[in-house]
């Protein structure tokens, strides 16, 4: 009898051996593969399956005026969204279309359709805040449509002020990243940093905290403070749009307030330009015309093209013709290298001659033989050619480069055009005339008005920017952008010659409409044709204020305006000297009256309310003013104009003694385009007060503070403002 | 060979002739039986009691465990909810102070001043005070 094992049996357990030493071989190898070589793989797949990950986005920082006053700031907002292949019936599809279309104030059909789209996600309508939200969410939970509704949290970028300061700030696309202006430029510092939620999640998907659970916090973006101050900024936009639709500006207008003494910008407009809560929508009415005609390739054409219009800074991203502005920088550079002096006189028989070419000035009778100062109220282009070549065209291309206008300046703001000027080598004699007076070369506005700063802060060209600090989320300083002068371009005593004439030429030459009492103010017009252009002209004032002691500079420009005179005397400088009548007082620049205005300043209506009619009428003489009484009182009951309101001298003040007395009314007369003494007449032929506004010798009136044909009280006072008809080339 | 070695019986000199010492007779100890203690009925209860005491210990640990936790995850819910509610009430803070902002801005309220008849001062209504002076004292009169 056989004991031990069988011959079968060893072969079977031979191959039990086997199989097992192979499985576990096999199984080895496997785990060899996931865990070594191809473990990176296997992790990241086991992570996604196990791991439940969601990008937490960062908020963006804020942007601040120079007082810290919002400009742009963002909040947490929801979009929703539908599952259109989730529907089960058309029924659903109408009714959900319905309470959606109610809740986010659509077009049923719109919403409808979108129910209709054959994908799993579609969002519908604009971004909601919270109150909404939540009443999408009570609809949903009502009716049950979980499955077919959804709300997702999203940012939105906030712009108070609407269209204020635009073209600076840019704005942002739907994927929260600045797309144009100070969001672009800044768009690293304001974005932050998107945050991370790692959690496990079960088999069916549901987190499960206590098992892992890892939260990186989202790190909100930097803030940052612009030197933009938000009054300065809508003080510069309402004249300038003002000036832009008064005289129909074709390719928009711009304005700039620079801070001379920092290169900081104030305020920067252009005008049109758009509002950046709703940058897509196209602004310009004639163009948003012409779109709704169009279809096709060539609508989406021409819509790129007014978006890309609007959006555009003006100020930075387009070259002009400076014209006659620019004899400040050829002036400053003369004098600078003793090539002509204060004493210097200069002949104007109306034209002059240069290498067989003749140059007309735009007074084609002559100035006549002027002084430095003289021609700089002239706006003399025959004197100022003669200094040009006086100065040489070698240095006179060293000034330029100097001045910063050969390069770009640096400004913190995109799409900063370069200059387009004649290189040294190619310039003869003509072109430094032409290039004299401004001519047959085109710079930024940015570009002039950081060398017009530097021709009157003592010399210093400082470095044009926008922001001064960055600050983080705890409102801690990251960064100071300090003012930094570049160079010295000139003298602070030929910087100070400047100023003095270009005072001149707003008390006595071209820049009279400019004047604002009890303020040295000065500056320069100018009216350039634009090169290669059917006689195409912009018209453009710099001014600087107080000429004595100079805070700011501002450049205003309108390109193509379409009226009769499209001079920068007439058109710009009544508009800048508004801006600088407003902006002075907030800058606390006390004003200095002479004699004559202060005499006008204390012309103002007594307060006679109360008083017996016989002292009301001594105290209304003895303020040098008439008096016209209405009713049969003893006592004045009222008074038109008001106490203490600014009259002129010898106007008359109504005063009513009878509580039952009729009002004696009148119609405002149109006195657009009347002399001062033709307004002056048909003020008084209505009972009316009139103040004049402006520059009034050799001037007509354009603007009047109250609207012709309104039924006012007699007595009333109508301010007009008046501008002289200033024709400079 | 005819016989087996197996079968030879190998003789040892000494196995008559030294005489064989006598195997000692082993002392017999007789262990006495150890007088168990008798277990008292009180110590037994004792023990019951102790290892009842443990079990409910453990038990006790056990479900304040399992409290803690529900406690520190509805602490934790409660947290994330609050958070949740700070940071809409933050963002909602701001879209209203924007819309306040937008409400109160230059151009908003300057259009409202002028729709309600108000004038910008004149500046006849303006007065400097110049205050550069020192400070003095000035009698008017004894």
């Amino acid at each position: 009898m056989q004991t031990g094992p069988t011959k079968q049996m060893w072969k079977r357990s031979f191959l039990v051996m086997l199989a097992v030493i192979v499985g576990f071989t096999v199984s080895f190898a496997s785990l060899c593969n996931i865990m070594i070589v191809n473990a990176d793989k296997y992790k990241a797949l086991a992570e996604e399956q196990q791991l439940r990950d969601v990008v937490v986005p960062a908020k963006r920082g804020t942007i601040y005026d120079a007082n810290m006053n919002v400009l742009a700031a963002s909040a947490t907002v929801w979009q929703t969204y539908v599952a259109p292949t989730n529907f089960s019936s058309d029924e659903q599809r109408e009714t959900v279309a319905q309470g959606l279309a109610a809740l986010l104030e659509m077009d049923y059909e719109k919403v409808l359709a979108i129910t209709k789209k054959n994908s799993a996600y579609e969002t519908v309508g604009n971004k909601v805040a919270v109150d909404k939200a939540n009443e999408i969410r009570s609809f949903v939970s009502e009716n049950k449509y979980g499955s077919l509704i959804g709300l997702e949290e999203s940012t939105k970028r906030y712009y108070p002020n609407d269209h204020l300061a635009s073209t600076v700030l840019g704005f942002v696309g739907t994927d929260n990243v600045g797309l144009g202006g100070l969001e672009y430029q800044y768009n690293t510092e304001l974005s932050g940093v998107p945050g991370r939620v790692v959690a496990a999640k079960n088999a069916m998907g549901a987190d499960m905290p206590f098992s892992y659970e890892k939260v990186v916090d989202a790190q909100t973006g930097n803030s940052i403070v612009t030197t933009i101050d938000e009054y300065i900024q809508h003080v510069a936009e309402k004249y300038l749009e003002q000036a832009v639709e008064q005289n129909g500006v074709q390719q928009r207008g711009c304005c700039i307030v620079m801070d001379v003494n920092t290169g900081g910008i104030l305020a920067m407009a252009t005008k049109p330009d758009y509002d950046p809560n709703e940058p897509f929508v196209i602004y310009d009415a004639e163009a948003a015309k012409a779109i709704e005609s169009l279809t096709g390739e060539e609508r989406t054409k021409a819509v790129t093209e007014a978006q890309q219009t609007q959006w555009r800074n003006k100020c930075v991203s387009d070259t002009y013709e400076p014209g006659s502005v620019f004899k400040i920088i050829t002036g400053a550079a003369a004098l600078e290298e003793n090539a002509v002096s204060e004493k210097d006189t200069f002949d104007c028989p109306g034209y002059i001659k240069i290498a067989d070419t003749r140059i007309s000035c735009h007074k084609t009778s002559g100035h006549g033989t002027q002084t430095l100062a003289q021609a700089y109220m002239n706006s003399c282009n025959p004197a100022f050619i003669t200094i040009g070549q006086k100065l040489g065209l070698k240095k006179f291309t060293e000034y330029r480069r100097a001045f910063g206008l050969e390069n770009l300046t640096g400004i913190d703001l995109p799409g900063e055009s370069s200059s387009i000027y004649h290189e040294y080598e190619s310039m003869g004699p003509v072109e430094l005339a032409s290039e004299s007076f401004g001519q047959s070369f085109s710079i930024t506005p940015i570009q002039f008005i950081t060398a017009i700063s530097a021709a009157v802060n003592g010399g210093y060209l400082y470095q044009p920017h926008v922001v001064k600090q960055v600050l983080d989320s705890n409102g801690n300083i990251v960064k100071n952008m300090e003012s930094e002068a570049k160079r010295q371009v000139i003298s602070g005593e030929t910087s100070k010659q400047i100023c003095e004439f270009l005072e001149g030429v707003v008390g006595e030459g071209t820049g009279k409409n400019a004047y604002v009492a009890g303020y040295r103010v000065g500056g320069k017009t100018g009216t350039s044709e634009k090169l290669n252009s059917d006689n195409k002209r912009i018209a453009s004032f710099g001014a600087i204020a107080p000429s004595d002691d100079v805070k700011i500079a501002v450049l205003m420009l309108l390109d193509e305006p379409s009226v009769a005179n499209p001079y920068g005397g007439t058109l710009c400088a009544p508009m800048v000297g508004k801006i600088l009548q407003e902006i002075l007082p907030y800058l606390e620049v006390t004003p200095e009256y002479s004699e004559e205005e202060a005499e006008e300043l204390a012309a103002k209506t007594p307060d006679v309310m109360g008083k017996s009619l016989s002292d009301a009428k001594s105290e209304i003489s003895q303020a040098g003013l008439k008096v016209s009484v209405v009713g049969d009182g003893d006592s004045v009951v009222r008074q038109v104009p008001a106490a203490a309101e600014s009259i002129p001298k010898g106007g008359t003040v109504v005063v009513y003694t009878d509580v039952n007395a009729e009002q004696t009314t009148t119609t405002v007369p149109n006195f657009e385009g009347m002399t001062v003494s033709q307004a002056n007449a048909a003020a008084v032929n209505a009972g009316l007060n009139i103040q004049f506004g402006g520059s009034t010798t050799d001037a007509v009136a354009y603007d009047q503070s109250i609207a012709a044909d309104t039924t006012v009280e007699k007595g009333t006072v109508v301010t007009v403002e008046f501008r002289e008809n200033i024709v400079v080339e | 060979m005819a016989y087996s070695k197996n079968a030879v019986r190998k003789l040892h000199m000494n196995d008559a002739a030294v005489p064989q010492e006598l195997p000692q007779r082993r002392a017999v100890v007789r262990r006495l039986p150890v007088r168990q203690k008798r277990k008292k009925p009180q110590s037994r209860n004792a023990a019951l009691f102790k290892r009842g005491v443990i079990a409910i210990g453990i038990l006790f640990l056990l479900c304040f465990n399992i409290y803690s936790r529900v406690e520190i995850s509805e602490t934790q819910n409660a947290i994330a909810d609050c958070n949740e509610q700070l940071e809409m009430l933050d963002s909602e803070s701001v879209r209203i102070e924007m819309e306040l902002e937008n409400k109160v801005s230059y151009e908003n309220l300057e259009e409202q001043a002028q729709a309600l008849g108000m004038k910008k001062k004149s500046k006849t209504q303006v007065k400097y005070i110049d205050s550069s002076g020192e400070d003095s004292v000035q009698i008017l009169s004894d």
